[in-house]
């Protein structure tokens, strides 16, 4: 690292010398490595390196970016000069110039420690362990036509300087899991699931996602979901959600929309705008039990970092409070924007892209009624433990989530599972509806997918179970 | 002189391995992104990446690698050649091909494209003043120019050599927060790269769609817009992957020879056309490209498969590697005879749709699907526009929209933007029955 913090300096200064007001760097030395299993056997073992450096300039007011990974001396210098060039000439587009928010320059080194090594699980014993898992599900007696389950372990090292006198090295450790099962019944058909598990740190994470009693329960419901369900009701129903449900309208209803970037527009083009206008803020958008924070700063979760990718350090941030807009997520352009400091949120997937405004771990924060509790008031309903489909408007807006683990809720009794039931809703109606809000906070994993080119990110979505009063639950097909 | 995916595969035959590929993809790209009429960032990369594919006694690894510099490849060989070895056999394997290829030649490479620079800023401004002209208030987008080169060697004694360079702008206006309207313009030349006509149409989209209302849940008969229908058959073609097929991760599984689709939709892979968006020589095994029947006249004809996906499945690589999953390189969808300018006459009643994002499904294995319909949305009736509308989302099943298709326009446009990443040249499409939902609590 000592070279690349040496070249790091020399790009300072060149990039200055030809007429750049701020420069900034960042070096990733990034590697991943992961098997998969398709259908219980080794589809092939797999790794990624990347390692290479990422540069911002800002030349009379216009933000230019440059990448490379290949670090000779004239290679550098000739994307240093293209990166100025294109800045310079984007400024002569511009009516007003680009500025950043006045930050503290922190010089410090932060990580993620493994309290058990990935390393020494050898990786023997990592295909064992896949295997086994497969094993323990096709030994239920179900019919798993088909299994796809990969694992991979990552590990991100940055150094960051920029002109201020920011330099911040860090390393973060992440293993994850995707699996994918589909379960098929001669009579009923098919039906799917995707799981996904990530966190950063050692193996003391794998083992803490509790695999083999999670798939195994996995399996067991996609069975009684395909074999037992029965049509949801088609029309206005109370509904309970389970955590993973929560978790995603949290993420896409909450989170997305309140990212500066989308509010001025700047993704207008791909990811969209947002229903939030900079005005917003104090804006009533839920009911008063509803409050949604952006917490990177969560240790052993898959978005966490303790500095951004602009060296702002990260801090926990209330997007909702008491059911009204209370923050955005910035990062130094659109704070700057806004009139406000930075509050953390610029991430980049790699050292070849330009860090944006992004999430990180975005939930509900928790109530204090038991899932009993929040059944027991309910009639007639639905309650929705988890879902497959889902999407939402560019504005973030009109938004579809279809439940996979779903059963009746009849006079506070869980009862029937039910097929497919889809929940079509807007924003305001859905965060408006909550009367109650449970205390068992979980998360989920998820790689949340922004920018072009399409940057994705490991973020957790995460909440408690809520109760939604009176909203239209219709079924596929 | 020996050159650096030369020298690797040197190393890792010396080493041991018994079988290797090494491919290296050396590329530049630039962009310009904007927003409310201006620059936001340009951005410029320059890569290096070595994929290596090795096996020994029917271990795999596959990898891709970014630190290319000499100082690194000792340990990158080193790291192949621990992993390969400590492997387990898997039944995938496949041997790495070999044999006297005939491979396609006369690949034409506009190499201007990568040297570009402050021009995008002139071809963005383009852009957005024919949005502003055509009734827009403000534009966003990208324009990403770039080219490349891929060098590939393979333990078979294969030594090949391609390039590839494209222009492709994705342009959006706004003539209100909530009119908006998108449209591409995607080429392998500076000839055929058309930044006003992009801006112009997505303008008058955006002007169109002013004053929206409210859509009424039901079944329509929908006409699409090229880009909306290259999201889908985007998706469509993709779910060919023998990888994808063989996970079930596709409602094309199992479906060889039935009818899935109506008698007009017929859907190729073919890299083989020159000056495609996806123009392809060989694939990433060496394998020299194909035109491949996905799809022919509603039948399923043909998965895309590598050497791997084939072994399982008992048939032939098409070309299309990926060494563990194949994927389509520039999909074409075969026009019909209808005049554009009669297809709103042919459609008579229904929904006129341009653009549409976020394709999710609740069983890939059934092709249960939504995506939400975005930028313009017409309400037709006798073959005009009465009114735009909004709210709407696709709420439907992959084959039903196939088995719905009525007619094809007779005009095809190369589609590369962000929803669709492979090359996709589809006409419009009049579809029949479509499921269309929309939020509770408008």
């Amino acid at each position: 690292m000592e070279e690349i913090a040496e070249l790091s300096k020399k790009v300072l200064d060149y990039a200055v010398a030809a007429g750049a007001s701020y420069v900034e760097t960042r070096f990733h030395n990034d590697f991943e490595r992961g098997v998969a299993l398709k259908n219980g056997e080794v589809e092939a073992v797999e790794a990624n390196y990347e390692m290479g450096l990422g540069l911002r300039v800002l030349v009379n007011g216009g933000l230019g970016f440059a990448s490379t990974n290949i670090l000779k001396p004239e290679n550098v210098t000739r994307i240093v000069d293209k990166a100025v060039k294109m800045a310079r000439a984007s400024s002569s587009l511009k009516s007003g110039r680009t500025v950043f928010s006045e930050e503290e320059a922190y010089s410090l080194d932060w990580r993620v420690s493994e309290k058990k090594r990935l390393e020494d699980w050898s990786f023997n014993d990592k295909i064992a362990f896949l295997k086994s898992l497969d094993e323990t599900i096709m030994n239920l007696g179900i019919n798993v036509s088909s299994r796809y389950i990969a694992y991979s372990e990552g590990k991100t090292e940055r150094l960051y300087r920029n002109t201020e006198g920011a330099l911040i090295s860090s390393l973060v450790p992440r293993p994850s899991l995707f699996a994918l099962i589909t379960v098929a019944d001669s009579s009923k058909g098919i039906m799917q699931r995707t799981l996904q598990f990530g966190g950063s740190g050692g193996l003391e994470i794998v083992e803490s996602w509790r695999l083999n009693e999670k798939l195994v329960n996995e399996v067991k419901t996609l069975h009684k979901m395909l074999t037992e369900s029965i049509k949801p009701p088609d029309g206005v129903v109370d509904v309970v959600v389970g955590s993973e449900v929560t978790g995603i309208i949290s993420h896409e209803a909450s989170g997305h929309p309140g990212e500066a970037d989308r509010i001025l527009g700047r993704e207008g083009a791909q990811a969209g705008e947002s229903y939030l206008k900079i005005s917003d803020l104090n804006r009533r958008i839920g009911s008063e039990v509803v409050n949604v924070v952006d917490d990177p700063t969560i240790p052993g979760s898959y978005g966490f970092y303790l500095f951004d990718d602009e060296g702002v350090k990260a801090r926990r941030k209330y997007l909702i409070k008491e059911g009204r807009i209370y923050e955005f997520l910035t990062n130094r352009e659109t704070a700057a924007s806004l009139r406000v400091k930075s509050n953390g949120s610029a991430r980049a997937s790699g050292y070849d892209v330009e860090p944006i405004v992004r999430m990180s771990n975005t939930y509900v924060l928790p109530g204090e009624h038991s899932v009993e509790e929040l059944l027991s008031d309910v009639a007639e309903g639905v309650y929705v433990k988890s879902f497959m489909e889902w999407n939402i408007d560019d504005k973030r807006w009109n938004q579809r989530y279809v439940g996979l683990e779903a059963y009746m809720i009849e006079n506070g009794k869980v009862t029937k599972p039910v097929r497919s039931p889809v929940i079509e809703i807007t924003t305001e109606k859905l965060f408006s509806s909550v009367d109650a809000v449970g205390k068992d906070l979980d998360f989920t994993a998820a790689t949340c997918g922004k920018g072009d080119p399409m940057q994705g990110i490991p973020v957790y979505t995460g909440g408690p179970s809520l109760r939604i009063r009176g909203i239209r639950v219709g079924s596929v097909g | 002189m020996v050159e650096l995916h030369e020298k690797v595969l040197k190393m890792l035959t010396d080493r041991g391995v018994e079988e290797a590929i090494v491919i290296l993809y050396s590329t530049g790209k630039d962009s310009v992104r904007y927003a409310n009429n201006e620059p936001t960032i340009s951005v410029s990369e320059k890569i290096d990446t070595l994929t290596i594919y090795s096996s020994i006694k029917e271990r795999s690894f596959i990898g891709s690698f970014e630190n290319v510099s000499e100082n690194f490849l000792e340990r990158i060989v080193d790291d192949v050649v621990t992993i390969t070895k400590n492997s387990p056999p898997t039944p995938y394997y496949a041997p790495v091909p070999k044999g006297f290829f005939s491979y396609r030649v006369g690949k034409k490479v506009e190499r201007k494209l990568s040297r570009l620079d402050e021009r995008l800023v002139s071809h963005v401004s383009d852009a957005v003043k024919a949005s502003r002209e055509a009734g827009a208030e403000r534009s966003a987008g990208i324009l990403y120019s770039s080219h490349g080169e891929e060098k590939l060697v393979s333990s078979t004694g294969l030594n090949l050599q391609e390039e590839f360079a494209a222009i492709t702008l994705n342009h959006r206006a706004f003539a209100s927060p909530e009119a908006t309207g998108q449209w591409v313009s995607c080429s392998t030349s500076l000839e055929g790269f058309n930044p006003y006509e992009a801006g112009r149409k997505a303008g008058e989209i955006a002007r169109m769609s002013l004053n929206p209302v409210l859509i009424e849940e039901g079944v329509y008969d929908v006409y699409m817009e090229p880009l909306i229908f290259a999201n889908i058959m985007n998706e469509v073609a993709g779910f060919a992957s023998g990888f994808l097929v063989q996970i079930e991760m596709s409602f094309l599984t199992g479906k060889i020879g039935e009818k899935i689709g109506s008698e007009k939709i017929t859907v190729v892979d073919d890299p083989t056309i020159p000056g495609g968006l996806g123009e392809k020589v060989f694939d990433d095994e060496g394998i020299p490209t194909q035109r491949t029947v996905i799809i022919e006249n509603g039948v399923l004809r043909n998965y895309l498969h590598n050497s791997r996906t084939a072994k399982v499945a008992g048939a032939s690589s098409t070309g299309n590697a990926g060494i563990i999953s194949p994927h389509p390189w520039n999909i074409v969808v075969e026009p019909g005879n209808v005049k554009e300018e009669n297809m709103m006459q042919k459609l008579g009643k229904g929904l006129y749709l341009t653009n549409s994002w976020y394709q999710r499904y609740q069983n890939y294995r059934t092709g249960d699907f939504s995506t939400i319909v975005r930028d313009g949305a017409f309400y037709v009736e006798d073959g005009e526009i009465k009114h735009p509308v909004k709210g709407c989302r696709i709420s439907d099943n992959l084959q039903r929209i196939l088995s719905n298709i009525e007619e094809l326009s007779d005009k095809l446009y190369p589609i590369k933007w962000w929803e669709v990443e492979v090359p996709t040249y589809v006409p419009a499409a009049i579809i029949r029955n479509v499921k269309i939902t929309r939020a509770f609590g408008y």
